[in-house]
Order: structure tokens, then sequence, then C-alpha cells
């Protein structure tokens, strides 16, 4: 049984006289290979890289240092535009992947709360602080004190971004 | 004399080559014609997938995705009035093997805040959130990114 089953092997096959050595079995062991690393490198190299937390810390970052100065918050929060003082293009904001929060806290009490962007990122970004996830979307929070309106407050920054860049062919343009 | 040809012997007996050396011991014989093509064909075999690995790593949609995101955040981490160099010297080289022109390489779509790079027939295309005026030009195997203020907010 063991023989009948060896006979048809590769290895058999060199050590049997009338045995080729580039059999059919081998040819396909060989193609088994070649897909498993061309499959495997194809997957590894189509993977997109993430940079969405990278981006949405460099956000959260652009909004503390437009908002806060010499550790004072410069604007008047109630007719403060985040677009025009930040220099951020909203447009982009109205498209959906990009998510900014801005709190004031004082004595544990909110004196200002603000959503920019994909509101409903909110909440996703509160659950990807608890689990892991294979979303996109990445979050960073910051937390800086500052003064305002003579007070000492805590200013809190929400980012998320959940953008996927795109390819783009000859008709695009 | 004689003791080394027995573990010699005893050694080919076990070999994988052993049923081909014949009585002389010559060595044209120990390994034959058949089995020599076998091996430089399995070798070639392997010195194409592995070179096909290796030149995966190097294929044109690898460096339009990781130039799109570099300058990307190289934009949204700059501030008006600063110009930064990058070097792209391997990008442009892959770009030039694909034909694509020079001037179509890296482009900047300020309207919908796009960086594209484009180094085969698809392109890759990313967004930056700053409301800048941002300018890309090639200076040999650099690419300048120029950053300036916009004068119009919030009209989009």
């Amino acid at each position: 049984m063991k023989n009948k089953f060896f006979k048809h092997l590769y290895l058999n096959s060199n050590i049997n006289k009338k045995g080729e050595l580039l059999s059919v079995w081998w040819i396909f062991v060989l193609a088994v290979i070649a897909l498993g690393i061309v499959i495997g490198v194809s997957v590894y190299y189509s993977a997109e890289v993430n940079i969405n937390l990278v981006h949405a810390d460099i956000l959260g970052n652009r909004i503390a240092k437009c908002l806060i100065q010499d550790g004072k918050i410069l604007y008047d929060m109630e007719k403060y535009d985040f677009f025009k003082e930040c220099k951020i293009n909203k447009k982009l904001f109205n498209e959906g992947d990009f998510f900014v929060k801005i709190l004031i806290n004082y004595d544990d009490k909110i004196i200002y709360d603000k959503n920019y962007g994909n509101s409903a990122y909110e909440k996703d970004c509160q659950i990807l602080e608890k689990i892991s996830s294979k979303s996109n979307l990445r979050c960073v929070k910051k937390k800086e004190i500052a003064e305002y309106n003579d007070k000492e407050v805590v200013l809190e920054i929400i980012s998320g971004i959940n953008q996927e860049g795109g390819r783009i062919s000859l008709t695009n343009e | 004399m004689k003791m080394k040809n027995t573990i010699k012997n005893k050694f080919f007996k076990h070999s994988y080559f052993s049923k081909n050396m014949n009585k002389k011991g010559e060595l044209g014989d120990i390994i034959g014609l058949k089995e020599t093509i076998f091996l430089i064909l399995n070798i070639i075999f392997f010195v194409i997938l592995l070179s096909f690995a290796y030149n995966a790593g190097s294929r044109a949609f690898v460096y339009e995705e990781s130039y799109a995101k570099q300058i990307v955040s190289i934009i949204d981490n700059s501030k008006p009035g600063m110009n930064i160099l990058l070097d792209v010297k391997e990008g442009l080289e892959v770009g030039k093997e694909n034909g694509i022109k020079l001037e179509d390489t890296f482009k900047i779509d300020d309207k919908e805040n796009k960086v594209m790079v484009r180094l085969s027939s698809n392109g890759y295309m990313y967004n930056y959130f700053s409301d800048y005026d941002v300018k890309l030009s090639l200076q040999d195997n650099l690419l300048l990114i120029s950053i300036g203020e916009k004068n119009i907010y919030n009209e989009k």
C-alpha cells in the first residue's frame, strides 16, 4: 500500500529507474509554491498604509497651536471661526472624512462644546478608545490647560480622520 | 586506503546521487545530466520567485502611495512661508521606466486639496486638510514643496 503510494511521488522517482525527475507532481509542487508567494507578496504590498493616526495627531496639534498662545485661549469661542483661524479646508470637513470636537471644561463643567465635520465619528472615537478595530478611522485626544476669560480651563480636542487615498487613472485629469 | 573507500561507499550508498555512480567512480558520472538539468531548473525557478518578491517592493504603486502620504504629512505639518525639499530620486527612476513625463509625476489640486503622484499609468491621490497655497516643483532629484498663505478662506 505504502509502496503504491510512493510510486507516484517525486522522491521515489529518483530511486526508481523508470521515474522522471520533472514529474507532474514536482511541477504541481512548484506551481503551488509560486502561487503562494505571488499571492502573499501581492496581498502584502496592496495593503494600504494607514497614516490616519499621524494625520489626526497633526490636526489636533494644529488646532491646539492656533487656539492657545502663551497659555491663553486667544479667541472668544462663541465667535470663533475654526476653519478661518486654523487655516483648515471647510469643504473637506463637509465631505465626511474628518472630525474635530473642541471642549472647554471649567471646574468639571463643560462651558464650550462644538463639533466640526462628521459628528458620527464622535461615538466611533469613543469606541476606538476601548477596543481595537479594523476600521480606517483613527482618533487622537489632546488635553491642554489654558487661561480663558481669566479662568483656568481644560481644553480638550478630539480629532478623527477616516481618509482613504484613491487610485487615479489617465481619464481622471 | 581500503578503509577510506569503505567509508566513502557507505556514504554514497545512502546519498541521492549514489545510483548514478559507476563502478569506476568517475566524477562526471557521480551527478548525471538529468539531475544537473533538474537542479539548474529548480535554481532558476527559485531565483525568478525571489526576484519577483524583491521587485514587488519597488513597484510604482508602492512609491506613489508612500510619496503622496509623505507630501500630505509635510504640508499639514508646516506653516506658510516654509520650503521643504524631499528626495524623490527612486520614484522618478520608476516613473521614467514607465514612460511618465517629469511634469506629470507630482501635482497639486488646490481646489480639491489633493496631492497626486503618478509614476505609472495609474497614480495615487491623497487629501491634505490645510488651506494653504501649495506649490510643487522638481529640482533635479528633489521635490520642492513651497507653502504659502491662501488669500481667500471659506469661500469654497
